[in-house]
């Protein structure tokens, strides 16, 4: 299993993104949702950066960077919080803790609803008008397996 | 369609138990006042006081009778699906209304308050009723909200995460008069005026018509006129906003423009037919209410936010 935030993390992030949904999670939902996802794609293109605001030692960075083209990740790497803002179009941050719960199995919608995840970086409009897009994407994320750390450095 | 002047009076005058005999289609059409006859914020914090009710007030025993014995898994499950976007609505909008309180009119800060403690109040019903109707049980409102989290489209956090996002937006630059257009849009135009306006009238239609739910009845048609006060408190501060400076209508157009492509989508159907609605019958409200409250604020769409609106799918409620 990859590391949370490491570079083979990262990798698979982006293969299951590009994969996404799986046939599962396709038939929980309507054709209707996924043919609303295909409309926004073609839109979807710049970087989003997903932010650990207090991750414990030991990873190889705090930023998770996806690079897209038409609703593709062609790039995914993992860097400082400082390297990847300036070129991120969004950048979403929340807290180590709140991470962990979403990778194990909290609610994506609820992470933005109840912002555990914040918008710290980019047009709140413009992120919102693909929104089921990333919440897929968060979906996408929260199906990876990953290694974690244990603790959260007080 | 205008009110009578004896019509007004009821809704405006009626006490708690009373409301539970008024129409609900009166109170939905007190809203809807033109807009040189918008109350001023103090009128309306007058009105919350004379209108003030009390949540604890209601009794749900022949409200947890009906549900078990005179509706069945079909109504259950629909009226579910529609009165669960209020539960979480209700929530949403009173943990997001703090960060306007800074920049705006100070008559309107005084209204405000009562508007807060009503959306708490309002959170605080819909507690109930799923504690002493629907069986649900907490230690406190989340674990309670969690419990009808299953019966909530994944597109709710559409508007209600947009509404979050501009929140903090807000909270950030709280004076930028952009940033409260595009939140009151959200808010005030969308989620309370044609979400919570469109949806209110399916479940209370419901219960109105089976004669079903008295004491839900009651307290949801008392926050439906609540909401008419809350409406009309936000078309006069986006009246009041454009007034300043026309150029604000982009802020709301651009807002629409989100919430509009985002309303394009739904992850699941929502059977209205066990009530008595149809989707059809709902997108229509939907589109009546947009058009009522832009006329209240004096805006137009343009033809590409028509044709967006007549493509919302609508399978969310409000707050």
């Amino acid at each position: 299993m990859a590391a949370f935030m490491s570079t083979q993390w990262a990798q698979q992030v982006k293969a299951q993104a590009n994969s996404w949904p799986d046939a599962e999670r396709r038939a929980s939902k309507l054709v209707d949702f996924w043919d609303w996802i295909d409309m926004v794609k073609p839109f979807v293109t710049g970087r989003l950066s997903l932010s650990v605001r207090d991750m414990p030692d030991g990873a190889e960075g705090d930023t998770l960077c996806l690079e897209f083209e038409a609703g593709v990740v062609t790039d995914a790497t993992v860097c400082s919080r400082a390297a990847a803002e300036a070129g991120s179009a969004f950048l979403l941050a929340g807290s180590y803790q709140d991470w962990m719960s979403m990778l194990d199995g909290y609610d994506v919608g609820k992470m933005v609803m109840y912002r555990k995840l914040m918008l710290e970086k980019g047009d709140t409009l413009a992120f919102f008008t693909p929104a089921f897009f990333w919440t897929e994407l968060l979906a996408a994320i929260q199906s990876v397996p990953a290694e974690t750390f244990d603790a959260v450095p007080a | 369609m205008t009110m009578t002047d004896d019509r007004i009076d009821t809704v405006e005058m009626t006490d708690l138990a009373g409301l539970g005999h008024t129409d609900i289609d009166d109170v939905l059409d007190y809203v809807h006042v033109p807009t040189a006859k918008l109350p001023g914020y103090l009128d309306l914090y007058d009105r919350y006081l004379r209108q003030r009710w009390n949540v604890n007030d209601l009794d749900f025993t022949q409200d947890r009778a009906d549900w078990s014995d005179k509706m069945n898994d079909d109504s259950r499950n629909s009226f579910l699906s529609i009165a669960s976007g209020f539960h979480h609505g209700e929530r949403q909008v009173e943990a997001e209304l703090a960060p306007l309180f800074f920049g705006i009119p100070e008559d309107y800060k005084v209204f405000l308050t009562s508007h807060l403690e009503d959306e708490a109040r309002h959170t605080v019903f819909f507690d109930r009723f799923y504690r002493d109707v629907v069986g649900l049980e907490g230690d406190g409102i989340m674990d309670v909200l969690d419990g009808s989290w299953g019966y909530i489209q994944e597109t709710f956090v559409g508007p209600f995460g947009l509404l979050a996002y501009l929140t903090d937006d807000l909270r950030r630059d709280p004076y930028n008069k952009h940033l409260q257009m595009k939140y009151a849009t959200t808010y005030m135009i969308w989620i309370e005026g044609v979400l919570a306006l469109s949806v209110m009238k399916i479940t209370l239609n419901y219960a109105r018509d089976f004669k079903v739910l008295p004491a839900y009845y009651t307290g949801f048609t008392a926050t439906c006129r609540d909401e008419a006060r809350h409406v009309q408190g936000g078309m006069r501060f986006v009246r009041q906003l454009l007034d300043e400076d026309p150029s604000y209508v982009t802020d709301i157009h651009d807002t629409l423009r989100t919430l509009l492509t985002m309303g394009a989508a739904r992850s699941g159907y929502v059977y209205y037919e066990p009530l008595g609605w149809s989707e059809e019958r709902v997108q229509a409200l939907f589109m009546d209410q947009l058009h009522k409250k832009l006329a209240m604020v004096g805006v137009s769409l343009p033809a590409d936010l028509e044709e967006m609106l007549s493509m919302v799918r609508p399978t969310l409620a409000g707050g």
